[in-house]
């Protein structure tokens, strides 16, 4: 908060707002106060924005934003899965060299240039969608860009990762015994196969969940969403501190959580992690 | 013929003989050099390395304008012979200021990726060496500062630290009279090295950490500790060439990364400011009028993506040379 004093303001007022915003105690009560209002959940109020207080912003933020989030991460599933067990089936042809080098391409390009690559090509060269600025729920058209943008940025690490479990698990002795059986491909594929490679699936959804933190930041900058990464966005802008450190400690939060349910699923999908525990005891 | 000539020429012979049967020397470095260039896709990264790092050499002797140079008589230009790739609302030249921007990309790349470098192995070593209270607390630091989405973290320092690297420039300007720090391009500079030096190092101290612990516990190194090798001996001979791969891998994926972290803050407004260049900054500054002049914000667009795609398939490629046991989808095997 010290640095606030930046501005040149008369001496009284300046006191004034040093006392409101307590910037006149010592740091370390400063830094009491704070921590102690956050157990509380109090978050402190915006500098920019009138005094508004931050739990309100974030709660009118989120819901857009966890819609934004789910409907882009279904877009990176259902995408990546399909390319991914398309690029094992096809492993070292022509298919599956053309598809992981499309997806590492693809999610290279930073947010930022691929949202008007794309907003140049739907809607000015193939006019497919009218305008995709501004938030009208997940059922309209509006939502299509923002939605590829968000599952773009993870989808080669997807890929990457269904198509090397897949290899793994199709080498196991018990997927030879399924053919030697004689059952399906398909059948094969789908019981034997997909379900054993989906556990390091897991990891690598709690670690695209920073990515689509950050995505959001420009996609909602870009769309004009009014969510959590507009929040981060007009706390850049407007240099408001306690914005930047709301949002900042809050994705962090999320980011620690996500990995304890992940950590929790990985019991629920792969019995063998929990057979360890148990033979401890 | 003396029997000197004699016993020369057999012996040349022998030598003759010698070399056409031994098999040529191998070792890592050689086999990855091989394997290297017999990647393509990393080849022709390398390439496109080389050309980035030409311009940001040379570019300001290259482009036909000074990147601040408004041409007043041709705002915001379609490419024309005059502007090959046309001028901007401000009738800057985009050329230049796309060279422009690519030393500016460089620099800091080559700046920060050093500092992560050299940060990441000093911690990451020490760390591992010193273990107890030293390494729980460097484990705790990575582990703090990984948390974090990488890029919102560098937001958060750059919007904080942005006001005092101010402040600290205008009291040099006062005390000493530096005129240059004056300047706010060079401050801007100097806390975009700042804030990606401080969010770089982690990733490498955890690798360099790792790697030296794993490699103290091969048989290799315990045999050297049993012949009586001193510890140096030990780093320099084992630990330093067998924790190289990895190390040369993960700075190749740092430097593109670190390009377009900075590009990143720059299109948020937290990097290089105008009128400085940078390509973040370029797309950001076009963006508005993306329906209008659509090739303004499409090409330094194109050349951040296309030089970050080349440091990670060359960094994909330098994996796969590397570390045999890793293989990256991208490579061919």
């Amino acid at each position: 908060m010290e640095l606030l004093q930046e501005a040149y303001w008369d001496e009284e007022l300046r006191e004034r707002v040093r006392h409101s915003l307590g910037l006149d105690r010592p740091f370390l009560v400063q830094y009491g106060e704070f921590l102690g209002r956050l157990m509380q959940g109090q978050l402190g109020y915006s500098i920019l924005s009138g005094q508004r207080s931050i739990n309100v912003m974030l709660a009118k933020a989120w819901p857009k934003s966890i819609q934004l989030g789910l409907v882009g991460m279904f877009f990176w599933f259902v995408s990546g899965t399909i390319l991914g067990i398309i690029a094992a089936r096809f492993h070292n042809r022509p298919i599956d060299y053309i598809i992981v080098s499309t997806t590492v391409a693809v999610s290279t390009i930073p947010t930022f240039v691929l949202a008007p690559m794309l907003m140049i090509v739907f809607i000015l060269q193939l006019g497919w969608i009218d305008s995709s600025i501004g938030w009208e729920g997940i059922f309209s058209q509006k939502i299509i860009l923002p939605m590829m943008l968000i599952g773009f940025t993870g989808t080669a690490g997807l890929v990457r990762q269904w198509r090397s479990s897949i290899l793994e698990t199709i080498s196991q002795d018990y997927v030879r015994t399924a053919r030697a059986k004689g059952l399906t491909e398909r059948l094969i594929i789908v019981r034997h196969v997909l379900r054993n490679a989906f556990t390091p699936i897991l990891t690598i959804t709690a670690a695209s969940l920073g990515g689509f933190i950050t995505g959001s930041i420009f996609v909602e900058q870009i769309f004009n969403i009014h969510g959590f990464g507009w929040l981060v966005w007009q706390g850049i802008i407007g240099l408001d501190y306690p914005v930047l450190m709301i949002t900042t400690l809050f994705s962090a939060a999320i980011i620690l959580f996500m990995n304890l349910v992940v950590d929790i699923l990985y019991g629920v999908v792969d019995p063998r992690v929990r057979v360890g525990e148990r033979a401890r005891r | 013929m003396t029997m000197e000539e004699k016993d020369s020429q057999a012996e040349d012979q022998r030598q003759l003989l010698t070399d056409q049967f031994r098999r040529p020397e191998r070792n890592l470095w050689k086999d990855a050099f091989t394997q290297l260039i017999a990647n393509r896709l990393a080849m022709g990264s390398i390439v496109i390395i080389f050309f980035v790092f030409f311009i940001a050499a040379f570019g300001p002797f290259l482009t036909p304008y000074d990147h601040l140079y408004q041409d007043w008589d041709n705002i915001a230009q379609p490419p024309t012979r005059l502007h090959p790739l046309g001028t901007d609302e401000l009738g800057r030249d985009m050329l230049s200021r796309i060279l422009a921007g690519g030393r500016t990309a460089i620099m800091v790349a080559v700046v920060t990726t050093t500092m992560a470098f050299v940060l990441g192995v000093l911690i990451g070593a020490a760390g591992a060496y010193l273990g107890g209270y030293v390494d729980a607390l460097v484990v705790r630091t990575i582990d703090f500062l990984q948390a974090f989405p990488h890029i919102l973290l560098a937001v958060f320092l750059a919007a904080t630290l942005k006001p005092s690297f101010i402040r600290f420039g205008d009291s040099l300007v006062q005390q000493y009279g530096i005129r240059a720090l004056g300047n706010t391009l060079y401050l801007d500079y100097l806390l975009i090295f700042a804030v990606l030096g401080i969010t770089g190092w982690p990733n490498l101290a955890r690798l360099v950490r790792g790697q030296v612990l794993s490699l103290r516990a091969t048989e290799y190194v315990s045999s050297a500790q049993v012949v009586g090798a001193r510890e140096w001996r030990i780093i320099v001979h084992h630990l330093v060439p067998n924790a190289l791969g990895p190390v040369i891998v993960s700075l190749s994926a740092s430097f593109g990364g670190a390009m377009l972290t900075e590009a990143s803050l720059s299109y948020l407004g937290l990097g290089i400011q105008p009128p400085g260049a940078s390509w973040g900054m370029m797309i950001a500054e076009n963006l508005v009028q993306w329906r209008y002049r659509p090739h303004l914000v499409v090409m330094p667009g194109m050349v951040l993506f296309v030089t970050v795609l080349a440091f990670t398939f060359l960094g994909d490629g330098l994996n796969d040379a590397l570390n045999p046991r890793m293989l990256t989808p991208t490579g061919q095997k």
